[in-house]
Parts: structure tokens; sequence; C-alpha cells
């Protein structure tokens, strides 16, 4: 198994910037500190996040999907902070998993995923569980896709909460590009690709924090 | 430049403008008022090409080109530009970038990216706005006043030759009004386009100082004159102009 711990004590990773390009598999992360990583590439792969006490993650993923199939699963341990950007492109036929467990109190949990079809076929599944004798925690769960045609995606957003005491959102929203966008786009003299692929640019870019991951090139076939 | 002739259009089946004709030369300021609902705001729909409105009579004629034939972008490369009552938000994409894109799919490929920020911070400067809305998401999180500044940004960058102003004055503070107002007066003493004004204010009237007045009513325009009707307008009602106007045709 291939596993790469992040630990304060072997390397100084307080307000460290990770962008990993070549991954493992299967790659577990122990956070213990401030980190933030960045993917560009992420095909059939399994993540473990194990979030330690007050250690706070932003994760982004700035990536094409291509019959991958992708799996995030996630624990938290106290007062930790998880902040998960999964921004994609897909092809072919493709599957994210993503399983969130709370076990714990005051933390912080926010997913957001925005996918954008170029052709094929998307499912998502994401779940997250907040277990009973838990309290004062925040989880918000934001799916979004753009598609070209509805059926090419399904989405199964899960939200299992065994505790009374927890601020939880979650939703999800499958739609074509809004046409009074296009519109206003090309009102101002913008060709309708051009116009299209602005609009799926920043759908996309509009969840990504890191200027290094915001500056790379989308091609998201207009 | 433009010339609309015998015009019907229908939304859902409800026609919204009947026997509708306009005829606007080459830097002619035109206001176009009327009361709420009147369908003002359809004509600017309509010359852009918005696909919700559909045309069932009539023809509109363009630089001596058939505009129903066009799409909204070759509409827009003609020069014909819109300012509306409420400019939408697009989240993640940015001013600069729309406007170089724009540029760019012109054919203006040689665009200077220093030289074209700078200029862009003079306008923001000129315009009383935050030069951070340059690269900030299109009229995201902006009050009324600061999406039709950076409306009038777009203006000056884009250097239509056809304007039209679908109630820019809604929303706007006197103040920012009179900013609005006094830059689009300037871009028309440089550059001389034809507008077309549509709104319910005298104050961006006063400022614009259009050529021609005309008043639409009953889905179409019912009374034409010169500036002095907009006094008529504002002391005696959309009603009593309309009124006036059908005695006076009867007579």
């Amino acid at each position: 198994m291939n596993k790469i711990l992040i630990d304060t004590s072997k390397i100084d990773l307080i307000d460290e910037i990770v962008i990993i390009k070549k991954i493992p598999d299967r790659l577990v992360l122990n956070i213990k500190v401030n980190v933030y990583c960045g993917f560009t590439e992420f095909h059939n792969k399994e993540l473990i996040i194990n979030l330690d006490k007050n250690a706070t993650l932003t994760i982004e993923f700035l990536i094409t999907m291509n019959n991958t199939k992708n799996k995030i699963m996630i624990n938290n341990q106290e007062k930790s902070q998880l902040d998960l950007h999964y921004a994609c492109i897909y092809e072919g036929n493709n599957e994210l998993v993503i399983e969130n467990t709370i076990p714990t109190s005051n933390n912080k949990n926010n997913i957001f995923v925005r996918a954008v079809e170029s052709s094929g076929n998307f499912f998502i599944n994401a779940t997250g569980i907040i277990e009973e004798n838990t309290f004062d925690n925040t989880y918000l769960e934001d799916i979004k896709a753009l598609t070209k045609n509805r059926n090419s995606m399904k989405i199964m957003p899960n939200l299992i909460v065994k505790s009374s005491r927890i601020i939880a959102n979650h939703n999800a929203t499958i739609s074509p590009v809004d046409e009074n966008d296009l519109f206003y786009l090309e009102s101002k003299g913008l060709s309708n690709e051009s116009a299209t692929s602005l609009i799926k640019e920043g759908f996309l870019k509009g969840i990504v924090t890191n200027d290094e991951l915001k500056s790379l090139e989308v091609k998201t076939n207009e | 430049m433009l010339k609309i002739s015998n015009l019907i259009v229908k939304v859902l089946d409800k026609i919204i403008l009947d026997d509708f004709n306009l005829e606007i030369k080459p830097g002619e300021i035109h206001a176009l008022m009327g009361p709420n609902g009147a369908g003002k705001s359809t004509i600017s729909k309509v010359l852009l090409r918005d696909s919700s409105y559909q045309i069932t009579k009539g023809n509109i004629i363009l630089n001596e080109k058939d505009l129903l034939k066009m799409n909204t972008t070759e509409v827009a490369r003609e020069k014909v530009f819109l300012i509306s009552q409420n400019p939408i938000e697009i989240s993640g994409v940015s001013n600069a970038e729309m406007l170089r894109t724009s540029l760019n799919d012109q054919g203006n490929k040689d665009m200077n990216v220093l030289e074209f920020n700078r200029y862009l911070i003079s306008l923001c400067e000129k315009l009383n706005i935050s030069k951070d809305f340059i690269h900030r998401d299109i009229n995201y999180n902006m009050s009324g006043g600061e999406k039709k500044k950076m409306e009038i940004l777009h203006m000056w960058v884009l250097k239509p030759k056809f304007i039209i102003l679908d109630e820019v004055d809604s929303g706007l503070d006197v103040d920012s009004l009179k900013i609005v107002a006094n830059s689009i007066r300037e871009y028309y003493e440089e550059y001389k386009p034809s507008i077309l004004v549509i709104t319910h204010q005298k104050t961006l009237l006063d400022i614009v100082k259009p050529d021609f007045v005309h008043v639409l009513n009953n889905k179409k325009i019912d009374k034409t004159g010169d500036a002095t009707l907009i006094e008529k307008v504002f002391n005696e009602g959309f009603s009593r102009v309309s009124t006036i106007t059908r005695s006076e045709d009867n007579e």
C-alpha cells in the first residue's frame, strides 16, 4: 500500500501548499496541520483523508475524468476543517464516491463538486454520516453539474444525521448552460462557442481557490 | 442605420408589439417612453435577437442587412450594444476575461494586455468604481449602480455604433445616474453613435438630450415629437398625451 504521511514531527507543513501531479492508486493523507493539496490528475484512485484534531485541509481537484472511477473517504477528528473542491470535465463512463464520516464534534466540512459534461455519463454518490453524541458540527454538500443531456448525470446526495446539534445542508442540481448567460455574453459579441466555453470554465474554476490551479487551461471541447 | 417596419412581436402567443415602426439614422438619439408594461423593453430584446420573442410579421433592417436573419452574436458584431435595466450576474467569468474574449473573437488578436489593462483602469477611475471590479465576476455581488457603471465600461471598450439603453437609470442614485448619463453623453460626443433610450426618468433624458421622443402606447408608437414632448409627458402623463394624440389625429 502506498501511503503519504504528513506529520509535523517530520515535515513542517504549516501553511504549506502541495500540488500533487503523480499519485499512487491508493493514497492515504494523514493531516495533522494546515495543509492545501491540489490535484491536476486523479484517475481511478482511492483517497483516504484522516483529519487529526484541529487539522485544516483544503483539497482541490481540477481534472478531466475519462472512464474514471474515483473514491474519496474522509474521517474527521475533533475541531477539524475540510474544504473539498472537486471540479471536473467528464467523458466516457465515470463514477465518484465520497464517504465522509464525522464521529466527533466541532468540525466544519464544506464539500463542493462541479462537473461539466464533455460527453458521456457520470454517477456521483456523496454520503455524509454525522454520528450520534456529536455536537456543533457544520456540514455543507453542494453538487452541481452542467450537462448537455440531463440523463447523462445521476447524483445521489445522502446525508445521514444521527445528532440533533448540527447545521447541515446538502443540495444537487443538474442543468444545461443557462440561456440568459449565453444571451448576455453573445450580446457582447462573443461567439456561441467562446461564450459556452467561458461559462463552463468559470463554473469549474469558481470553486478553485489556488491561483496555480486556476491558471491551468481547461478544455471544455466547445 | 436601423429601420423597423410593421413589426408584430409575440411572447407565448400574446401580442406585445403590434405594427411597430421606428427609424433611427446614424448619430441620432431617440427616446422611447411609455407606461409600465407597454412593451418598451421588448424592442431591445427583439433587436438583440432574444429567442423568447417571436416575430410574426414585419422586418428590421440594420446597416442595410436583414436583422431578423442574424443571431445575437452577429447583431452585436454590427456594433449594437444593449445595457439592460438589470444586467445579469455570471459567476466565474470576469469582466476582463469577457472583454478580452469578445475583442479577440472580433479579430483584435494582437492586443497588448498591459495597455488593455491600463485602459480599463483609467475607465474605472473615470466612472468612480474600484479597479478591482475589472477582475471580478461579471456583475457578481455588485450594487445596481456598480452594475450599470460596469456596463458603461464595457461600452467604452467595445465601441458600439448603436446603443440601446433599456431603463439604464432604474435603481441608480442621483450621483450614479449623473456619472452614467454624463459618460454616455461623453461617448456620444466622441463617437457619434445612434442611441435608443428607453426610460421613465427625466434626468437621464436631460443629460443625454434626445433628438426625437416617441411615446409607446397600445403596443405601438402613437406619438412622436422633439424634446418638448418629454415635458408634456411629465406634466400631463402618458394617457393624456396619447388621448390628445388620438383626438388630434381624428380632427
